[in-house]
């Protein structure tokens, strides 16, 4: 039903395809007159195309909509538009996370387009080794990463019935996974302690698929999926008793 | 009407609390906090097949009430079952017995024609696809929607919004449904056709009807009950058709005379005249209303007489006032 909505918004998911691609164009630009200045040569073990590489795949799993499960999760429990959804026989947020998913497949289809015509026309594919083990292993992460994601974002929505403005929170979890995910620099020119730390926490746990084309990611892949059922059960549990929290303490027009 | 108790309700409770604005720093360390009785202390019990109307001024519960009931509000006290069910520890078995329409929230998807709508709820609710589209059918000639099934929900008008919002919240068939403000903001042609439509509903499934309006339209035309409600309290709980011979107070009289009566004067009762027309208030308390109808006939040769009862709103007013003098009253 949310594709058949999606469908209806055909026009805003094309400005979104479009906004994604400009940006993730830009910043790709960027780095390739940075790699230039270098005459092509690796930074701390990452190539043009790797580093290119990754901030597709993070165009594509940010297209995916998960960011906009705040703003959802965050007004209907302010305004008590919650209310409409909490007498039905469906989980509140497991309704809403289908829904931003639906809408956003759209989107995540028009980038994976964009991204294939790119490195068709410019054949700057990263050149790895092992490729069906590592999109395998890719797509594990991006479905653990996805499910701490929405969990991170629906936490912080609920959070609203406590905080009464969640929006200084939402901002330092959007950022925290921008920075992590590498949508501004690739994760993998951290220093090393840096990147560990920052891969320990759920907001790196989110988004390790980012590193998908990394030399070392076949390597990492365990550490990576314990990290991430760890913080997902951990997610889990929170967000229920959360949930379950902040429906006791729920208001609609006073009472 | 079958006498089964559908709803039941034994000294429910719900208090919720604010912080209190003061000024200065020392609301950060030790804020303090107004507690506000939203409900309080109600019992109540309603018969399957009923239609209650659940009337009160704003604040007075009402709507607190009714999300109890639905499992949306959990009680500070008290206890609630309806289908023999706990509302907010048995929601999801609930829900299946229940359906709900608030006035001012649309559960409709916008941007769709209203029959997804229909059956994104048929799917919540686990009906197979084939009963779904007869359901569909059913609601459709119930409710009038033929010609704007297949109309997105956002091109609909209010009074066809709302007859989508009904038919959708019984795409499950509910043994009881809860109607927050169902006609608020429709046109009289608009109210007039959901309330016919609700009666039918009503009469030939059987279903419940439980109310809030302020419309007095639609709680003449609707609920065999009334319960009024203030300050968290039932204050009137009585067949509709009873609350003007148990809560009347006045007669208006509209007498037109062949000429206009040199002076029309009636001991302690209000008069205005308009042309030839005399239009009196009798107070039913303080008089007899034959002494007040020969004292103003022997004024001249009659061209017309009407006697009008209060309206059901006037009702509901007095018994507002009669509760907030009590309140006033001190102890």
């Amino acid at each position: 039903m949310n594709v058949r909505q999606a469908w209806y918004h055909k026009k805003a998911a094309s400005v979104s395809v479009m906004s994604w691609s400009i940006r993730m164009g830009m910043t790709i630009l960027l780095y390739y007159f940075i790699y230039r200045l270098r005459n092509g040569d690796a930074v701390n073990g990452i190539d043009f195309q790797v580093a290119a590489g990754g901030m597709i795949i993070y165009a594509i799993y940010a297209g995916s909509g998960y960011r906009s499960l705040f703003p959802i999760i965050n007004r209907e429990f302010k305004t008590g538009g919650i209310e409409i959804w909490i007498n039905k026989p469906i989980n509140y947020i497991q309704l809403k996370i289908a829904e931003v998913f639906g809408k956003s497949i759209p989107v995540v289809l028009g980038l994976i387009l964009a991204a294939t015509a790119f490195w068709v026309l410019s054949g700057q594919f990263p050149q790895v080794g092992q490729m069906p083990l590592r999109i395998g292993a890719g797509f594990v992460l991006l479905l653990l990463g996805l499910l701490i994601a929405t969990l991170l974002y629906a936490l912080v929505g609920i959070s609203a019935i406590w905080l009464i403005d969640a929006q200084p929170a939402y901002l330092i979890l959007d950022k925290l996974i921008m920075i992590f995910g590498g949508a501004y620099i690739p994760i993998g020119f951290f220093p090393q302690t840096f990147r560990l730390v920052g891969e320990l926490l759920p907001t790196g746990a989110a988004i390790y698929v980012t590193q998908l084309f990394y030399p070392d990611f076949l390597t990492n892949f365990p550490r990576f999926l314990i990290t991430q059922i760890i913080w997902a059960l951990v997610l889990l549990f929170v967000v229920y008793r959360a949930y379950i929290s902040a429906s006791t303490k729920l208001t609609v027009n006073g009472g | 009407m079958s006498e089964r108790v559908i709803v039941e309700i034994d000294n429910l409770s719900k208090n919720f609390s604010y912080q209190k604005r003061t000024a200065g720093f020392k609301n950060w360390f030790r804020p303090e906090y107004i507690n506000v009785e939203a409900v309080k202390n109600l019992d109540l019990e309603i018969m399957a097949g009923e239609m209650v109307a659940f009337v009160g001024p704003n604040g007075a519960g009402k709507s607190t009430t009714i999300k109890m009931l639905s499992g949306i509000l959990s009680p500070t006290e008290g206890k609630i079952k309806v289908c023999g069910l706990d509302p907010i520890k048995q929601r999801r078995q609930l829900s299946y017995k229940i359906g709900c329409v608030f006035g001012q929230r649309s559960q409709l998807l916008p941007n769709l024609p209203l029959r997804d709508s229909f059956e994104l709820f048929g799917k919540m609710y686990d009906i197979p696809s084939k009963v779904i589209e007869q359901r569909i059918r059913e609601l459709s000639d119930i409710f009038s929607l033929d010609n704007i099934i297949d109309q997105p929900v956002r091109q609909l008008s209010l009074g066809q919004r709302m007859r989508g919002e009904i038919a959708a919240s019984l795409i499950h068939k509910p043994t009881i449904v809860f109607l927050d403000e169902p006609t608020i903001g429709l046109d009289v042609v608009a109210k007039r056709m959901l309330r016919k439509t609700l009666i039918n509903l009503n009469k030939t499934q059987n279903t419940t009807i439980f109310l809030t309006s302020h419309d007095t339209g639609d709680i003449e035309a609707l609920a065999e009950r009334t319960v009024v409600i203030d300050k968290g309290q039932i204050i009137v709980d009585s067949k509709t058709n009873e609350l003007r011979t148990k809560y009347l107070n006045k007669r208006y009289l509209k007498i037109e005379f062949e000429e206009l009566p040199q002076k029309v004067i009636v001991p302690g009762v209000k008069i205005t005249t308009k042309g030839s027309v005399v239009n009196a208030v009798v107070e039913m308390n303080n008089h007899d209303i034959n002494d007040v109808l020969r004292a103003l006939l022997g004024l001249g040769k009659v061209k017309d007489i009407q006697i009008q009862d209060e309206t059901l709103e006037e009702v509901i007013i007095e018994i507002y006032k009669s509760t907030e003098k009590k309140h006033e009253k001190p102890e």
